[in-house]
C-alpha cells in the first residue's frame, strides 16, 4: 500500500514537472524571501522626522524651498547676530554628481511677501558648515527664515540646525564693526591617527551566520579614538535590526575583554548618515569614542546578534587577504572565537579641539560680543558622539576603567553606577560671568537616578535638585534646572553628574535594572562682561 | 523518510476526504491562493505579490511566447506615455513588470524550442 502511494507521488511529480518547479519556487522564497524594508522602517522615519524637528533641525529634501517659523523674530532699527550650522548631502543614487556644488541661499521674510537674502553658500555633499555667524541690520518686520537652492535638484539634502538668534545693543555700523570677534567651539573629528589602507581592498566578509562578530586587533597609536572609518556594502535591505559595532581590550593570551569599552547600535537603513565625506565609496564612519593607552591591544567587532537577515539581505565589510603587521583579525560565531589570518580595512579618528586662551571651548560653545560691554555665552549638546568628547574628568579607578561611554540610544553619556563613578564638564566662559542658567535630563525609566552638582572650583559642590523625578514605570527623562549667580568674578563652573546609591540599590532588585545612570540635553547660557 | 510522509499524506487523504476534492483544476486554485498568502507573510507589497501569482499562474497555465511578448510590446508603449505624465512610481513598477514578462517570454521561448525539436526527434 505504501508502496503504491510513493510511486503514485513520483508519478504525479513526473508528469507534472510544473508542480515541481513551484514546489521550489515556494521553497526558496520561503527561505529568502522575506522583505526586510518597509512598515516598520517607514513608521520609524516619520516618528524620527519629528524628532528631528522638535530638536531644531529641519531639512529641505524634496522641494526646492524650505519656510522655517518661529525661529526668528526681527524688528526694524535692530541689529542682530544669527548663528545656524548647514550641511548638505547628495543621495545615493545621486553619487553619479560628486564633486558637484550647490548652491544655496538663507534670507528672512514675512506675511507680506517681502525677502532679505543674508547670504549665499557653495556646499558640497558631505559638508558642513558649522556655527556660520551673520550679523545684519533690518529695516523691516521678519517672522520667517527660508533657505532655498538656487537651482531646482531634488536629488540633494540640505539640513539646517541649531539656529539662534540674538539682539545686539549697537547703534550703527562703527559699533558693530568694533564688536569683538566672537568665540565658537568647533571640535575636528578628521584627525587621522592610524590605518591599514593598503590600496584597494580585496576581500570581504559577509554576515551570513547568526550571531556573528567580525573583528580587528589594532594597537592603539594614541590615547583618545573618536570614529573607525569602515568600507562596507549593503547586501539587499541589509536586514531588519541593529548591527552593533562595539570596542574592547584585547589580551594576546585571555582574548577578548567582557566589559566594552564603546558601543555604536546603527540599522542599515540609517548607515548613509555615517558615509565619510570626501571618501571612496562604500566608507562608513562609526562613532566608537573612547580613552585609550597608547601601545595597548585593543579590538572593535561588528556584529548580528539583534538582526534578522538572509543571504541576500546582509551586509558585508571589505579588508584584505593578508594579515596586517602582527595585528589579527578576529570571527566569532556564537560564541565560538577564531583568528582569521585576513585583515580588515580601517581608519582611526581622534578629535583636535579648538582653544582659546590656551582654554579649550566646547563643541558648539559659542561666546559673543551683543555690544555695550555685554556678551553671552551658550552651550547645547546634540546627543551626539562630541557629548562625550567634552567630558573635562571622570572618577579614575585603580583599574583604569571608568566606565562612562557614549551611548548612542540614549543619545547621551552614560556610566556605571558602581565604584562611586562621575563625570564632570568644565565651562570656561571666556570672560567674567554674572548669571549661569543650567539645564539638562538624565534618562529616568530603568536607569539609576542621576545627582548633578555644580562647583565654581571643583571642589566645594552644591546639589541640583531634580525639577521633575519619574518614575521607574515612566520612561520620561528626569530634569535638572538652575540658576547660577557668581560673585561677577568667575569665568569657570563645573557640573558634576553621579548617581544616587539609594535609588542604585532600589533598583537593583528589578528585573530589567540595567545598571546605568546617565546625561544628555546639557544646555548651558551666561552673561557675560566683556569689558 | 519517504515512506514515512506517504504514510501521513495517505492518512490526510482519509481522513479528510480530500481526494475527491484533489482535482488538478482545485490543486491549482490552492496553488494560486497559496502564492497570494505567502507574498502577505513575506510583507511584500502589491505589485510584487501580483507579480508573484502571475508567474506561478505563468507556469501552471503558460501562454505562449507570442502572447507574452503582444503584452511586453503593449507595456513597453505605455511607458513613455506614463513617463510624460509623470507617474513615475507607477512607470517604475510597470518597467518591473515589463522586465519580468520578458523574462517569461524568455523561458517560453526556450521551453517551446525544447518541446519542437523532442517532437521532430520522434
Amino acid at each position: 500500500m505504501k508502496n503504491i502511494r510513493i510511486n503514485e507521488i513520483k508519478k504525479f511529480f513526473t508528469i507534472n514537472k510544473s508542480y515541481l518547479l513551484i514546489f521550489l519556487i515556494f521553497t526558496l522564497v520561503f527561505v529568502y524571501g522575506r522583505n526586510f524594508g518597509d512598515r516598520e522602517s517607514l513608521f520609524s522615519d516619520k516618528s524620527e522626522q519629528l524628532a528631528r524637528l522638535s530638536a531644531g533641525v529641519y531639512d529641505l529634501k524634496n522641494s526646492n524651498e524650505l519656510t522655517i517659523e518661529r525661529v526668528v523674530n526681527v524688528s526694524p532699527g535692530i541689529s542682530y547676530r544669527l548663528f545656524f550650522n548647514l550641511s548638505a548631502m547628495l543621495n545615493q543614487q545621486g553619487s553619479r554628481k560628486s564633486g558637484e556644488k550647490l548652491a544655496v541661499e538663507v534670507l528672512l521674510g514675512n506675511d507680506l511677501g517681502d525677502e532679505k537674502l543674508l547670504q549665499t553658500y557653495n556646499l558640497s555633499s558631505g559638508e558642513k558648515q558649522l556655527a556660520i555667524e551673520n550679523i545684519f541690520s533690518s529695516d523691516n518686520y521678519y517672522q520667517y527664515l527660508k533657505i532655498r537652492k538656487i537651482d531646482p535638484d531634488y536629488q540633494w539634502l540640505v539640513t539646517i540646525f541649531d539656529i539662534s538668534e540674538f539682539a545686539l545693543d549697537v547703534k550703527n555700523q562703527s559699533e558693530i564693526s568694533s564688536l569683538k570677534p566672537s568665540i565658537k567651539g568647533i571640535t575636528d573629528l578628521n584627525q587621522q591617527i592610524q590605518s591599514n589602507d593598503a590600496g584597494g581592498p580585496d576581500a570581504e566578509f559577509k554576515f551570513s551566520r547568526k550571531n556573528q562578530k567580525i573583528g580587528q586587533v589594532f594597537t592603539a597609536d594614541s590615547n583618545l579614538i573618536s570614529e573607525i572609518e569602515l568600507k562596507m556594502e549593503i547586501i539587499g535591505t541589509g536586514g531588519a535590526g541593529n548591527y552593533q559595532a562595539e570596542l574592547h581590550e584585547h589580551d594576546p593570551t585571555n582574548g577578548i575583554s567582557a566589559d566594552r569599552l564603546a558601543y555604536y547600535k546603527f540599522d542599515a537603513g540609517h548607515l548613509v548618515d555615517r558615509l565619510a565625506s570626501g571618501s571612496e565609496k562604500n566608507s562608513y564612519r562609526i562613532p566608537l569614542v573612547a580613552k585609550l593607552v597608547k601601545g595597548k591591544q585593543y579590538v572593535f567587532l561588528l556584529n548580528n546578534l539583534e538582526v534578522k537577515f538572509n543571504p541576500i539581505n546582509t551586509l558585508k565589510i571589505y579588508g584584505y587577504k593578508r594579515q596586517h603587521g602582527d595585528q589579527k583579525m578576529l570571527s566569532v560565531i556564537s560564541g565560538k572565537q577564531k583568528e582569521k589570518s585576513d585583515s580588515l580595512y580601517f581608519k582611526i579618528f581622534a578629535p583636535n579641539y579648538s582653544e582659546t586662551q590656551s582654554e579649550r571651548i566646547l563643541t558648539g560653545a559659542v561666546v559673543q560680543d551683543l555690544g555695550s560691554g555685554r556678551g553671552f555665552y551658550t552651550y547645547k549638546q546634540h546627543g551626539d558622539l562630541t557629548d562625550f568628547l567634552d567630558i573635562f574628568e571622570t572618577s579614575n579607578h585603580t583599574s583604569g576603567q571608568d566606565n562612562v561611554f557614549y551611548d548612542n540610544i540614549l543619545k547621551g553619556v552614560s556610566a556605571k553606577d558602581l565604584d562611586g563613578n562621575w563625570l564632570t564638564y568644565k565651562f570656561n566662559t571666556i570672560y567674567l560671568f554674572s548669571k549661569f542658567a543650567i539645564s539638562l535630563e538624565s534618562p529616568g525609566g530603568d536607569f539609576t537616578d542621576s545627582e548633578v552638582f555644580y562647583s565654581f572650583d571643583n571642589i566645594a559642590w552644591e546639589k541640583i535638585k531634580p525639577k521633575e523625578r519619574n518614575t521607574a514605570q515612566s520612561d520620561a527623562a528626569d530634569k535638572f534646572e538652575a540658576v547660577v549667580f557668581g560673585d561677577g568674578q568667575k569665568k569657570e563652573i563645573f557640573l558634576r553628574v553621579g548617581y544616587s546609591e539609594n535609588s542604585s540599590r532600589e533598583k537593583k532588585d528589578l528585573i530589567n535594572h540595567i545598571g546605568l545612570f546617565g546625561i544628555k540635553n546639557i544646555k548651558v547660557a551666561a552673561d557675560l562682561r566683556m569689558l | 523518510m519517504i515512506k514515512l510522509f506517504a504514510t501521513k499524506i495517505d492518512y490526510f487523504l482519509k481522513v479528510f476526504e480530500v481526494k475527491k476534492y484533489l482535482n488538478r483544476r482545485y490543486l491549482d486554485y490552492f496553488l494560486l491562493a497559496f502564492s497570494l498568502f505567502l507574498g502577505l507573510y513575506l510583507d511584500w507589497d502589491i505589485t510584487n505579490i501580483l507579480i508573484f501569482v502571475f508567474v506561478i499562474w505563468q507556469i501552471l497555465y503558460p501562454l505562449s511566447r507570442l502572447t507574452l511578448s503582444k503584452i511586453s510590446l503593449v507595456l513597453i508603449a505605455l511607458l513613455p506615455v506614463l513617463f510624460f505624465l509623470k507617474e513615475e512610481d507607477l512607470t517604475e513598477k510597470l518597467a518591473i513588470l515589463v522586465f519580468c514578462l520578458l523574462s517569461l517570454t524568455f523561458a517560453m521561448t526556450i521551453s517551446e524550442r525544447l518541446k519542437t525539436r523532442k517532437g521532430e526527434s520522434i
